[in-house]
């Protein structure tokens, strides 16, 4: 029996080995050959690439679990499908970015059950377009007669070869929210400069012994301050950053005696610990101001009991101060037909058309997709929320490297470590070497 | 002739003990009867044991299934370029391998070794001492203690995760239970989170907080076992309570304590949900384990043939050391008593 179960378990274990081998894997997917991401998806020569040509149903995966933005999104579906008679959407919750994440990369390993489109985070479009695994949208884009999304919005949402990838829909950026029933009475409005900023943050602890403002550990909240103050990105072009430039070392410098001097604090150690302490912080009155996602400005004007206002950043250079392409875009899957993702184009652009983009910025706080949205009625009931939200054309892209995340938190975290004073001041040098020596790995490897 | 000859060399007469002579038989008959037996006793043997082969196959396949065939493909997928979104990879030898053993610094692994060892060792040496200890001070079949029993290893119930939320607020720096005593105690906030060098404790803390309460119950389950012969004899003897402890109890608690030291290493080794709750890897990398850089290399990445190779060397490292410790097992932990 044992010689058996031996000769058994050596079939299996080779088995094993040579049964999914070969040296290329491929899927079928919709066109057949591998396409380098940057290509115009080489359509069926008998189909317009707008147009549906058999009825199709597609599913809509979607990380909206608040009750209210999920069935908001249920009943523009159900208009949709009313509305025609070849595409039918079926929305489905799956839960928040990461397990949308897992579920897709399952999905496609599988090569099965691969959704039409899905919401995905903004930041993962450039890996995903780098991948090949989602649909160049410019020749698309190109047959829409009314294309008036903001075009640094789109910029954001390009990879560095400049072609489009997703469609953006619930987009949100780095803020800056404040206390402005305190700053008015201290007379000290929020600054709009650096230098300013710095000044300011002195006035308000004197005035009231509390931190003026609070960063956050936060790779995007970050990026943008890197962005607004320094006038450059610290990741430079993708392949080696600038670190070492004298004005991003001012910045961190300048950070760190803010911090040391109880003027500035720097939260959390993780995204979710510095939004909860910065929120409680900020309702208690313990700060005057703090940076945040504009997704919250809603949320927190109506919690608060005293007037909050909301700016864009301080910018530390003669340009307006820019917020960053985060939050929620649409992509369509290119593994599926071309039936399949001329369905979920139309329906993307249904989804973000003026009316429907405007209804979903009132409701929620995401940026409006499109120069014709009408939000002003979102102001009444969130009064304070224009110094964000008048400003849609302020969005830029981030970094274009695939692994811009991934460098960013690497950044954030060094930044902390040293503006907490956890690293002397003597040591900084050596540190913020080892940091740019990270980053240009990690951009190297990319 | 030949056969004649063969035939009555052999020949043997059998007197039986009723006096009448047996018919002769010859060996070479003898043998050939034998010989047309055994194929019906073999054929027998090998029905039964293919039999029992069958019976236990689905329980082998599932296991290779759920095994030893992600293993394979583990070692394979660190053969090849793949990252999980892209539809084509190809066989890159021992590409990814090189990259393990050059960038291991600087790609934060070895820190990941180290961090994942620091927390086995610590939580390891909190759980077992602690959860002895307790197990020696409640081991006594009174109404009050079987409540303070039920009260330690009630933290077993609840999920690490909700405990890891739990314990965010209680930590937190500047709204958290635990800082607030401190200040009413005249202390200073401790970061207990924030902290490079703090965060790796306080996960180590909040763990064993939870795991004491199943290693108390082990030990006293096995201290019941103990036969109470050897204590009345070393109280006759005028043995110390010290000495009770050092000579009696702890050997014979031994293979308890060589269980647990396997179970719950392989278990804090695989350290995961914890730290994804509590400090994501943070701040600075200082609580990143094992795991977790795995699952971001897998999931965040999508490098799955780097991740393979970390994989794989982690397993090997667990292989040995466990096989270690069976070893030294045998040789110091008597299981006769």
């Amino acid at each position: 029996m044992k010689k058996w179960l031996s000769l058994f378990l050596a079939a299996l274990m080779l088995l094993s080995l040579t049964a999914c081998g070969g040296a290329e894997k491929e899927s079928g997917g919709a066109s057949g050959a591998p396409k380098t991401p940057g290509e115009a998806a080489p359509s069926d020569s008998a189909q317009n690439l707008h147009e549906v040509t058999e009825p199709v149903e597609i599913d809509f995966w979607h990380n909206y679990s608040n009750e209210k933005r999920a069935q908001w999104i249920d009943s523009v579906a159900a208009e949709f499908n009313a509305s025609q008679d070849m595409v039918t959407v079926k929305p489905v919750y799956i839960g928040g970015y990461p397990a949308i994440a897992e579920q897709v990369a399952g999905a496609l390993a599988a090569h099965s059950g691969v959704p039409a489109i899905t919401t995905i985070n903004a930041p993962r479009v450039l890996n995903y377009a780098s991948s090949g695994i989602i649909e160049p949208l410019d020749s698309y884009m190109a047959g829409l007669e009314d294309n008036d999304y903001f075009p640094e919005m789109l910029n954001g949402l390009r990879d560095s070869a400049g072609d489009l990838y997703a469609i953006p829909f619930g987009i949100s950026g780095g803020c800056c929210i404040y206390n402005k029933t305190l700053l008015d009475s201290l007379g000290l409005p929020f600054p709009e400069t650096w230098e300013d900023f710095k000044d300011w943050c002195k006035d308000v602890y004197e005035a009231t012994g509390k931190t003026a403002f609070a960063f956050a550990y936060d790779f995007n909240y970050m990026n943008t301050f890197f962005l607004n103050v320094t006038g450059i990105d610290p990741l430079g072009d993708g392949t080696e950053s600038v670190l070492d430039d004298e004005r991003i070392v001012s910045f961190v410098q300048d950070l760190r005696e803010l911090c040391q001097a109880g003027y500035c604090s720097y939260m959390g150690t993780s995204i979710n610990n510095a939004k909860d302490d910065q929120m409680a912080a900020f309702s208690l009155g313990e700060i005057a101001a703090y940076t945040d996602t504009s997704t919250s400005v809603g949320d927190i004007i109506s919690k608060m009991d005293f007037e909050v206002g909301t700016a864009i950043g301080v910018s530390g250079t003669d340009a307006e101060p820019v917020t960053t392409v985060s939050g929620a875009c649409l992509v369509i899957y290119e593994e599926n037909d071309q039936n399949t993702k001329n369905a979920a184009f139309q329906w993307a652009t249904y989804l973000t058309n003026a009316e429907n983009s405007s209804a979903w910025t009132i409701s929620t706080c995401m940026f409006p997709a499109r120069e014709s949205c009408e939000i002003s009625a979102m102001y009444e009931e969130y009064p304070g929320a224009e110094g964000i939200f008048d400003h849609a054309d302020r969005i830029v892209g981030k970094n274009k490297s695939p692994v811009m995340q991934a460098a960013m938190e690497v950044v954030a975290s060094a930044v902390g470590e040293y503006v907490k004073g956890d690293v002397a001041e003597a040591d900084f040098e050596a540190m913020w070497e080892n940091t740019k020596k990270e980053v240009d790995i990690l951009l190297a490897d990319a | 002739m030949k056969g004649e000859t063969a035939a009555m060399n052999t020949l043997r007469v059998r007197v039986v003990s009723d006096g009448s002579a047996a018919a002769a038989v010859s060996d070479s008959q003898r043998q050939e009867a034998q010989k047309s037996r055994k194929p019906r006793r073999r054929t027998k043997y090998k029905r039964e044991n293919f039999f029992e082969f069958l019976c236990v196959v689905p329980a082998v396949f599932l296991i290779v299934l759920l095994n030893h065939y992600p293993l394979m493909e583990l070692v394979r997928y660190s053969l090849t370029d793949w990252n999980m979104l892209k539809k084509t990879y190809k066989y890159v030898g021992l590409e990814n391998w090189k990259w393990f053993f050059t960038t291991m610094d600087t790609n934060h692994i070895l820190n990941s070794f180290k961090v994942t060892v620091i927390y086995t060792v610590a939580h390891l040496a909190v759980i077992i001492l602690v959860g002895l200890m307790c197990a020696l001070l409640l081991n006594r079949m009174t109404k009050s203690f079987a409540f303070m029993r039920s009260v330690i290893f009630m933290p077993h119930y609840i999920a690490m995760s909700s405990v890891a939320i739990i314990f965010i607020w209680l930590t937190n720096e500047n709204y958290g239970v635990f800082n607030y005593i401190l200040k009413l105690l005249g202390f200073g906030p401790v970061p207990w989170l924030s902290s490079s060098s703090m965060a790796i404790w306080t996960l180590v803390m909040v763990a064993s907080w939870r795991g004491i309460g199943y290693n108390m119950l082990i030990y006293l389950s096995a201290m019941q076992g103990i036969s109470r012969d050897y204590y009345e004899a070393a109280e006759l003897d005028g043995a110390s309570k010290v000495s009770v402890f050092r000579y009696i109890t702890l050997p014979l608690l031994a293979p308890t304590t060589a269980f647990l030291l396997v179970t719950q290493f392989i278990s804090s080794m695989k350290v995961y949900n914890i730290v994804d709750i509590m400090t994501s890897g943070g701040p600075s990398h200082s609580t990143e384990v094992l795991v977790y850089m795995l699952y971001q290399m897998t999931f965040e990445d999508y490098r799955i043939d780097r991740a393979s190779v970390v994989a794989i060397v982690f397993f090997l490292f667990l292989m040995v050391v466990t096989a270690l410790t069976m070893k030294w097992q045998d040789r110091k932990v008597n299981y006769d008593a």
